[in-house]
């Protein structure tokens, strides 16, 4: 009888475990998304250098539509090498990789021969800015494209990506967000070597008020319902941010980013997410006045060591994977230490 | 003139921010003085040129919100003034164009879709995309460099083809507008000439889409002497490209070039405008021609306003802060007070011509004659004819309309009233009580400041005062309403060289019966309403009133007087706890203490007078054994009360002062007269050898202070004394104690315990 209760309870451990997809070897990441800024302050440097950061996804220019101009670059990045001091310069083994996004409606709006000169656009921009600004670097190896495709925008994605490849000799990679990667036979694989796996943003900001737009940890659940490798080579980003958003009357005002010291100061929490303005604040630019509404959405600790949780359960990494967090800034070290962001990378790997 | 290098840069460094308060120093705007608002009278469209020292333009000035422009009218007529003018700004300045749609939450765009206006509706579509095309965005590729160009000609054919099927003039004209815009962006000046051309024979109007017409064809003249021409038509018609119009204006041409292009008199008004606009120096000449040229140009006005303001800086801030005009560049010529106000009687002279002027013209010929008439009255009163200004005054302030420039009347006509009265009489006359506090209510300090500065000049500075305390604040580097004055005599009080608020006014400016009668004010039983008003800052202060009193009186060495108004001070008054540091009677600031078993802690202002008195009554009674230690006493406090003791604040509010300061008792302060007469008396009082020694050599600490300020003095401030000669007259005063106590000066330096043992030898 023990023996049968023994074996019965092996099997249900045999089964009930399942391997986790762990990856051998991490290249660490960061995207740059900051356009204004003209250099990595000191403290950037030593993120990137403590942490032996690889690869720094540099976000240079978005594309939009213009109903005059048609499809034309925007804020574009200020970096430059010149502007840092020679002492701060990160490693040799610093890869920028330039990264661009372009906006949906782009492909919804625009033909085949547009996509053909947006793709020799795109390719002349970011191989000037680079040779401008980033010349003393090793060699980029990698263009990666941002982009919020859909169903009805796919083909000229896909387009876009197979035209770009065609001029550039250098490897293109895309970001991937978790719906088509979920439904891929419906929304295609792009045509690209690899994809980073976007884990991050998956609510609209404005959609839900009750739930974190950044990181909502059922949500992410809904997407890893996959269980089949994805046909290319995955990358994966999480996101290491915080903001608020502002509303005045009702009516959203913009994005802050705001210090949450700074925010339990002037504001009474009333739930979870939100928050009231109970003295008039200026900051910057800004002017908080008493009963603006704030909801600040932030991502903690736990919360992301959940998240690797659940990717390492449900997707198949391959042996040497980039890990990306979005985005480096000098207020992750203020809120996490060295160790922590060393352990983030790491918790992948065991 | 070390003094005014030094002046010079704390001015310079000054300008850097005014938040810095270590590096303050007033100048400019925050010492400019005017009354004579152009805000009150009708010329919108040349207020960014107006006479200032802060040449600030607003670049947003037409898309800011507040401000309603030619533009915004335009478009809130073509409504039917149904639909708030921020809503149409928004509309046209903020919406993006996709935002323009049936659904928009804009009054002004539902207003367009309400009544199906489609040709408006594609006119602001057409506009927001050739915004795009810009020169800020040319080639967004950064890879060819006249895609821009073609994009603006495919948009330059497209207006001319919507041009063909709108209707509505004035939708025409905004196409024609962007056409000429676009054409601007792509430098094709002859296109423009020509579409000009053809565009003034269509529409033979002057409203403002016509002014912008003019305005490129100007921009795209070749011949430099003819754009000149054309800027001052277009300077003279326009008002929201009033600013642009300056940068392709040529002030170097001469003048009888461009005068050449002009067709008629009203055209060389114009151009007499455009040349003398800006002057920073005279302009009757101008101002002469213009009107002769055209006596209704809407410039010659704006030069009129513009000399009253130019008239107001060179007499009223000299005459009321003791400043240089804030926008004249004669500093090193006039830098010292008498000469000041010397140039300002100049300066009235020519007011005065400008007055001839003013009283030569038609008055039925120039627009708007009030404005005229109201110059009138303040040029009257610049040169000091306040009776005619009155009279003229009640010839025309009947016929004022508008509240703005009755406004602008009363506080003229207040001024006048203040200043026509005697010396020694003035006061805050009841009939322009009522404009005090309007003009207090709408924040004009400025015109409360000017009264009491005419109060001031004609002795009544207890009213000054009180005005003074309505208007000015102790945080003052903050503060934008801040003013800042030097005395009439152009002395250094306190640790500047300049007031800033009604207490530092006060304690250096208004002498003892000055400050009574201020007390007398402030304590009436029996105040009207307005006197409760004025006097209401200053009966919240009784502490400070009554401390500055009873400083007064110790200046002038009243000790009962000073000991009845320090009484007064509530304790808890000072800030600093304890008030002294050391007892005055027996330590000497520094190194000696004759009895250190002596308190401090319990002193206050009034017990120290008090104990003052009951030592001078002592040491004044011959009978009295121990006068000479009496007399000491009373000497080691006179030597604390001034600049160098450990008790100043008995006869200053701070001990931070400059040589030249204002107050009466400057050389008793620096000099110690009072306690080197008492040491004397000590000495001569003494039998005691020791006790007459430490006497003596009180005297010669006395005789070195004295010496120490005649070196000083010579300078004109004390940063650049020469120290070898400093020590040289310290010395002098020490060289008859010495040879005379030659044993007992070498005990004394030996060591500071060595003063109280020869006090104690009596």
């Amino acid at each position: 009888m023990k023996k049968t209760a023994l074996l019965g309870l092996l099997f249900v451990f045999l089964f009930s475990c399942k391997k986790e997809h762990k990856i051998e070897h991490i290249e660490r990441a960061f995207y740059y998304w900051k356009s204004e800024r003209d250099h990595l302050d000191s403290l950037e440097f030593k993120l990137l250098d403590t942490l032996k950061i690889q690869k720094l996804y540099v976000k240079f220019f978005e594309v939009k539509y213009d109903e005059t101009m048609g499809n034309i670059p925007f804020s574009k990045t200020n970096l430059n090498e010149y502007n840092w001091y020679d002492d701060n310069k990160p490693k040799d083994s610093l890869q920028i990789i330039p990264t661009v996004f372009i906006k949906n409606e782009v492909f919804l709006r625009s033909s085949k021969p547009e996509i053909d000169t947006l793709a020799s656009n795109v390719q002349h921009l970011v191989l000037k800015y680079f040779d401008d600004r980033f010349k003393n670097y090793i060699d980029y190896k990698e263009i990666q494209i941002d982009c919020d495709w859909t169903l009805t925008s796919r083909d000229n994605y896909f387009y876009f990506l197979k035209q770009l490849q065609k001029l550039s000799p250098k490897e293109l990679s895309c970001t991937l967000r978790l719906y088509p990667y979920k439904y891929r036979t419906k929304m295609g694989i792009p045509p690209v070597k690899k994809a980073t796996l976007m884990c991050y943003n998956l609510i609209q900001p404005f959609k839900d008020n009750t739930k974190n737009s950044i990181l909502d940890l059922d949500e992410l659940d809904s997407y890893l319902t996959v269980d089949k490798k994805y046909p290319i080579h995955l990358d994966v980003a999480l996101p290491l941010f915080s903001w608020a958003h502002h509303y005045q009357y009702d009516e959203f005002k913009g994005f802050v980013n705001l210090n949450e010291l700074f925010l339990k100061e002037i504001c009474e929490q009333k739930s979870e997410l939100w928050y009231e303005v109970k003295k008039d604040t200026s900051f910057g630019s800004l002017y908080f006045r008493v009963g603006d509404k704030i909801k600040y959405e932030d991502v903690s600790e736990k919360k992301i060591r959940n998240a690797i949780g659940k990717l390492k359960n449900k997707v198949q990494f391959d042996d040497k994977t980039t890990v990306t967090f979005f985005h480096l800034d000098t207020i992750i070290s203020n809120k996490y230490n060295h160790e922590t962001l060393t352990s983030l990378y790491n918790s992948f790997s065991y | 003139m070390k003094r005014l290098l030094v002046y010079t840069i704390l001015l310079v460094i000054s300008c850097t921010s005014k938040g810095f308060c270590c590096y303050f120093y007033p100048y400019g705007e925050d010492i400019r003085y005017s009354v004579f608002n152009p805000d009150n009278f009708n010329f919108d469209g040349y207020r960014i040129y107006n006479y200032t020292s802060s040449y600030f333009y607003d670049e947003n000035y037409t898309t800011n919100i507040n401000t309603v422009t030619e533009n915004d009218l335009m478009w809130y007529n073509h409504c039917k003034k149904s639909v708030a003018i921020d809503e149409i700004k928004k509309a046209i300045f903020e919406i993006d164009v996709s935002e323009v749609s049936p659904k928009s939450k804009n009054k002004f765009i539902q207003y367009l879709y309400k009544l199906n206006d489609y040709q408006t509706i594609n006119y602001l579509l057409f506009a927001k995309k050739a915004e795009e095309l810009n020169p800020a965005q040319n080639d967004a590729w950064e890879n060819n460099t006249d895609v821009n160009d073609k994009l603006r000609d495919k948009a330059i054919k497209e207006a001319f083809e919507r041009i063909k099927s709108v209707q509505n003039v004035i939708v025409k004209k905004r196409y024609y507008y962007q056409i000429f815009k676009l054409l601007s962006f792509n430098g094709d000046f002859k296109r423009t000439i020509k579409l000009y051309d053809s565009y003034s024979k269509l529409f033979n109007t002057t409203d403002f889409l016509d002014n912008w017409a003019l305005y490129y064809r100007m921009q795209a003249e070749p011949d430099d002497a003819k754009m000149n021409y054309l800027a001052a038509q277009v300077f003279a018609r326009g008002t929201d490209n009033k600013f642009d119009v300056k940068w392709y204006f040529n002030k170097n041409i001469p003048f009888e070039k461009v005068v050449k292009f002009a067709k008629n008199e009203k055209e060389k008004a114009n151009i007499h405008v455009m040349y003398s606009f800006r002057r920073l120096d005279q302009n009757l000449e101008n101002i002469k021609k213009t009107y002769a040229f055209d006596a209704k140009n809407r410039g010659l006005n704006f030069l009129l306003l513009r000399e009253i303001n130019k008239l107001e800086d060179w007499i009223l801030t000299p005459t009321y802060t003791m400043y240089l005009p804030s926008l004249r560049e004669d500093y090193w010529e006039n830098s010292n007070g008498s000469r000041i106000l010397n140039r300002v009687e100049v300066d009235r002279k020519y007011a005065s011509k400008v007055l001839d002027f003013v009283n030569s013209v038609d008055m039925n010929a120039v627009e708007d004659p009030i404005f005229w008439k109201m110059t009138k009255s303040y040029l009257e009163f610049l040169t000091k004819d306040y009776s005619k200004s009155l009279e003229t005054i009640e010839s025309f302030e009947n016929q004022i309309k508008g509240d703005k420039i009755k406004r602008q009347c009363a506080i003229v006509k207040a001024l006048v009233l203040t200043a026509n009265q005697n010396r020694s009489e003035a006061k805050i006359l009841k009939s322009i009580e009522k404009t005090i506090i309007d003009e207090y209510n709408r924040e004009n300090y400025s015109f409360l400041f000017g009264i009491a500065k005419e109060l001031e000049v004609l002795g009544s500075k207890a009213e000054a005062a009180l005005l003074i305390s309505k208007i000015t604040k102790s945080d003052y580097y903050d503060d934008s309403t801040s003013f800042y004055w030097k005395s009439r005599g152009n002395k250094i009080t306190l640790h500047d060289d300049f007031y800033y608020d009604w207490y530092g006014y006060v304690d250096a400016e208004l002498s003892t019966k000055d400050l009574f009668n201020l007390i007398a004010t402030i304590n009436n039983p029996n105040p009207t309403q307005f006197n409760r008003w004025l006097r209401k800052e200053l009966y919240n202060e009784p502490n400070k009133i009554n401390d500055l009193m009873g400083i007064k009186y110790m200046r002038e060495d009243n000790l009962r007087m000073a000991y009845n108004y320090f009484i007064k001070v509530d304790k808890n008054h000072y800030t600093n706890a304890p008030l002294f540091n050391e007892n005055p009677f027996y330590q000497i600031k520094g190194y000696m203490n004759f009895d250190a078993k002596q308190s401090a802690s319990y002193l206050t202002k009034a017990n120290v007078v008090a104990r003052l008195i009951q030592l001078q009554n002592k040491a004044n009674n011959v009978n009295n054994k121990n006068r000479d230690h009496h007399y000491f006493l009373i000497a080691n406090c006179y030597y604390n009360m001034s600049y160098y003791g450990n008790s100043w604040m008995m006869k200053r509010i701070s001990r931070t002062a400059g040589r030249d300061s204002n107050y009466d008792d400057e050389a008793e302060y620096y000099c110690c007269h009072q306690a080197k007469s008492y040491y004397q008396k000590a000495f001569s009082t003494s039998k005691s050898k020791k006790f007459k020694a430490l006497s003596q050599y009180m005297m010669a600490k006395c005789q070195a202070r004295e010496n120490e300020h005649r070196v000083i003095s010579k300078y004109e401030k004390y940063y650049y004394v020469d120290d070898d000669e400093l020590k040289r007259v310290n010395n002098q005063a020490f060289s008859s104690f010495i040879r005379q106590y030659k044993d007992d000066y070498d005990v004394m330096s030996s060591g500071c315990e060595y003063f109280s043992i020869y006090f104690k030898a009596r």
